[in-house]
């Protein structure tokens, strides 16, 4: 072996050698150190975007075996093994098998996210956080979480329409518009696993773009009249009548109720729902199960979120993410978005054509899920206007209703679809 | 679903999709408010916390030591009024 050989067989080991003959890594590298920027400089959801950043750059260095290998529609996965394409039905092989031809990220996906087992657990963690309390005080308010899924479905109609996607990855890109990233990232793995990079990195781009998204849609729909309505006015004016004498009742009967309900009415939504009302019940019971609350709100969640974001950035190959697919899931997820706020906003007008209690449109943009986030800035935008108009709680109503909407949704279109 | 054009599930998926979420919050709304109504009647108060005696009243002198220093003033100024003893 002369030094030549040698030198070319080093160039065959490192990574350059398969970078040369496909410099596109070179841009799946920048969106990699993209998403590290924004997660670390800029704060743009973290906790999420810096796994999908490190995941997305584990993957697209070759000879890592680091990326995720897409199970086609015959649960067939076809990936280079040494210097030999090999095809093998994903579903069928164990999972030391699959660790062991495929490498340690597509053990992980195939285990944890494939099987739709994570976001259900990071659901309950969610759950285990949520207050349930603004909702029972301004149950009326809740049914703007219902308006604001308008997002989803208007986006899945323009999305077949424009042929560029199939009725299930329309379905995929349309729940970006729930504003829920366990919800989004769940219909995808049901309906069109192979768009899960893009779509849960639209959904959760979008989720920390909240403050200037609302902002722009309220510009659009509302009057600054409209923004001035003082929703603590309105309610001296026409009390509530139902006063909640006990809380702390309502709030553990509360979850019980509404995962009997979803259950019966809608039960491809029961893992979602069914696991966030689980999380909620044992964080409202108190101090008999206060352990495992602390657990299903924090090591548990942790632990889940970490997998979720590692191998959802995993999934961002070259050949999966650079298509023209991408750049609809961007835009269309946007749009999903926006319509989902103006959804709220705009029923929230027609109710105060009809009612003489007039409620301030910017609860209804709070519809679309994204908790806390939506009510924060929406109280910001009120607050601006006139400083003592605080309006945080009612927004947490329809916010909170939000998710539920957001879930449901998704349970009827991964009913219909799959 | 067969014998559907994409265009005709998509816009059956608006209207059933948007219905489903409607009538569930819809029934949650109002069966919440059903479920309130029902607590009101049934379990009107919050459960009562168990309080200690705090721990920074004043402990009450025994009688007979009260007595005995009411007469013991008494000695010494004939006709005082003893208002208050504490520890």
């Amino acid at each position: 072996m002369d030094i030549s050989t040698i030198f070319e067989k080093l160039y065959e080991m490192t990574a350059f050698s398969n970078i040369a003959a496909e410099p596109a890594y070179l841009i799946m590298y920048a969106l990699g150190f993209l998403f590290l920027y924004l997660g670390i400089a800029k704060h743009y959801e973290p906790l999420l975007l810096i796994p999908i950043a490190i995941g997305i750059l584990l993957a697209n260095f070759p000879g890592g075996e680091m990326g995720v290998f897409g199970a086609d529609g015959d649960g067939m996965v076809h990936f280079m093994k040494d210097g030999v394409m090999v095809s093998k039905p994903v579903f069928e092989m164990s999972l030391p098998e699959i660790a062991h031809e495929m490498g340690l990220m597509n053990m992980i996906y195939y285990w944890l996210i494939k099987t739709g087992f994570i976001p259900p657990v990071i659901f309950m963690g969610v759950g285990a956080m949520t207050d349930f309390g603004p909702m029972l005080r301004n149950l009326k308010l809740a049914i703007f979480g219902a308006a604001a899924q308008l997002g989803i479905f208007s986006v899945i109609l323009v999305a077949v329409g424009s042929g560029m996607f199939t009725p299930k990855e329309a379905g995929a890109l349309g729940i970006i518009g729930g504003a829920d990233g366990p919800t989004a990232i769940y219909t995808t793995i049901k309906l069109a696993p192979h768009l899960l990079g893009p779509i849960a990195i639209a959904a959760y781009s979008y989720m920390a773009l909240v403050p200037v998204i609302i902002p722009f849609v309220v510009k659009l729909c509302c009057t600054k009249k409209e923004l001035e309505i003082n929703m603590k006015e309105q309610d001296k004016l026409y009390p509530n009548t139902l006063q909640i004498k006990n809380m702390r009742v309502a709030k553990i009967i509360f979850p019980i109720f509404v995962t009997v309900l979803v259950a019966i009415i809608v039960p491809s939504a029961v893992s979602l729902i069914g696991m966030l009302m689980f999380g909620n019940l044992i964080k409202e019971i108190g101090s008999d199960t206060s352990r495992i609350a602390e657990t299903a709100s924090g090591a548990l969640m942790n632990i889940a979120t970490i997998f979720l974001g590692l191998s959802v950035g995993a999934t961002m190959t070259v050949e999966s993410f650079l298509n023209w697919q991408t750049i609809g899931i961007v835009a269309g997820g946007f749009c999903a978005f926006a319509v989902s706020i103006a959804g709220g906003i705009l029923l929230v007008k027609l109710f105060n054509v009809f009612s003489k209690k007039k409620i301030n449109p910017l609860v209804g943009a709070c519809g679309l899920s994204a908790v806390p986030m939506a009510s924060r800035v929406a109280n910001e935008i009120a607050t601006k206007i006139n400083p003592k108009n605080n309006i945080l709680n009612y927004c947490m109503s329809a916010n909170i209703s939000g998710v539920i909407g957001s879930a449901v949704a998704a349970g009827v279109l991964i009913a219909f679809l799959r | 679903m067969e014998g559907l054009t994409s265009m005709q599930i998509a816009l059956m998926l608006m209207f059933i999709g948007m219905g489903t979420v409607f009538i569930i919050l819809l029934l949650i709304i109002n069966l919440s408010k059903l479920m309130i109504m029902v607590i009101n009647k049934v379990a009107p108060e919050e459960a009562p916390v168990e309080k200690k005696i705090a721990a920074s009243a004043p402990a009450q002198v025994p009688a007979n030591i009260q007595a005995a220093i009411k007469a013991a003033i008494q000695q010494v100024a004939p006709g005082a009024v003893v208002t208050k003893i504490t520890k």
